[in-house]
């Protein structure tokens, strides 16, 4: 996956699960403060993005996580690793 | 005239000396009676459910005090609905310092989130620790551990989804902390609802500002939400975000904001 369908897919999660506005997703987007998302909604998009990828995602590698496009990034890295 | 002034300095002696009561009788049940259970109930859940006992018994007094010296009024509307009620989460808004006193009084098998310091005082540590309550400083995925794991044992937790303090007019929009929590669990929701007539023992007022009239405090018990309804839902975060909806306009429609 390019880093462009991971930001797709990504933002269809946060569209369904979150019931976030499309137009507010973008990469410099922050979770928690811009796009309404709480820490244990944050579990549950580790779960998708796990299921995703077929990769295990440690919560310590996602506690550092702050906007999209960090998301985008640590999704890309598992892809490629 | 005068016998509206006397009535307004004995509510007001009243009120200060019924918050010295809170402290002054917790500690001497903290020192007396809490610890003689902890010493002769050792089965942790047999111990949390007879501390539990005490406080309800205590608070039930309190508040018949309050009534008694006509310090306030206190009513509760619907009380017989909570008496079978087990493993669900009891919300309310949350006009006064009164309120959780209310609720716990009214309340079998009452469990709460507290401030993490009370863990730490030398004379509330045991009780609250013996309790089973909740300390507030977990971290967000521990402290919904804890919350599920005690709803589950059967206990009604409380909970204000507002977080703080508010009065009429001043709303506040709920957290999210509650929902996750009932879809987590799988619990029932209890709706309570307070109301507060003139305000008192509000945010921001020193307690000796009573009012003109004698305050009404009322509890009234709505209904308990079956959880099912909402967990209909591909995701659990959007039957979160549906419940907190709900529960918002419930809120707003019956103590009539905006």
């Amino acid at each position: 996956m390019t880093r462009d369908e991971i930001f797709t897919t990504l933002s269809g999660y946060l569209q369904e699960m979150f019931e976030v506005p499309a137009e507010r997703v973008t990469l410099q987007a922050k979770l928690f403060e811009d796009l309404d998302l709480d820490s244990i909604d944050a579990v549950d998009l580790v779960v998708r993005l796990q299921d995703l990828t077929g990769k295990k995602i440690s919560p310590e590698a996602f506690k550092t996580v702050r906007t999209v496009s960090d998301v985008v990034d640590r999704v890309h890295d598992l892809l490629t690793e | 005239m005068l016998l509206e002034r006397l009535d307004r300095g004995w509510r007001c002696l009243g009120t200060g000396l019924f918050l010295a009561v809170i402290g002054l009788g917790g500690s001497f049940l903290a020192l007396t009676v809490f610890p003689v259970i902890v010493l002769f109930v050792r089965d942790p859940l047999a111990r949390q459910r007879r501390i539990q006992s005490v406080i309800r018994a205590s608070f039930k007094l309190y508040c018949a005090a309050i009534q008694a010296f006509r310090v306030a009024d206190i009513e509760v509307i619907g009380a017989e609905q909570l008496e079978q009620l087990r493993g669900a989460l009891v919300i309310a808004n949350h006009p006064s310092l009164l309120d959780v006193v209310m609720i716990m009084a009214a309340l079998p098998h009452a469990q709460c989130v507290v401030k993490a310091g009370l863990l730490r005082h030398p004379f509330f540590r045991l009780t609250v620790q013996g309790a089973g309550y909740i300390p507030n400083d977990l971290e967000p995925e521990a402290l919904m551990a804890a919350c599920v794991a005690t709803l589950r044992a059967g206990n009604n937790l409380i909970v204000f989804p507002e977080g703080t303090r508010t009065i009429k007019g001043h709303w506040k929009p709920f957290h999210r902390g509650f929902a996750n929590i009932a879809t987590l669990a799988r619990a029932d929701v209890q709706l309570l609802r307070i109301d507060c007539e003139p305000s008192a023992l509000h945010k921001g007022n020193p307690w000796w500002k009573v009012a003109e009239r004698r305050t009404v405090f009322r509890l009234t018990v709505g209904q308990c939400l079956d959880i099912r309804q909402f967990l209909d839902q591909q995701y659990r975060s959007v039957a979160v975000r549906k419940l907190v909806s709900f529960i918002e306009t419930h809120y707003r429609e019956v103590l009539g904001h905006g």
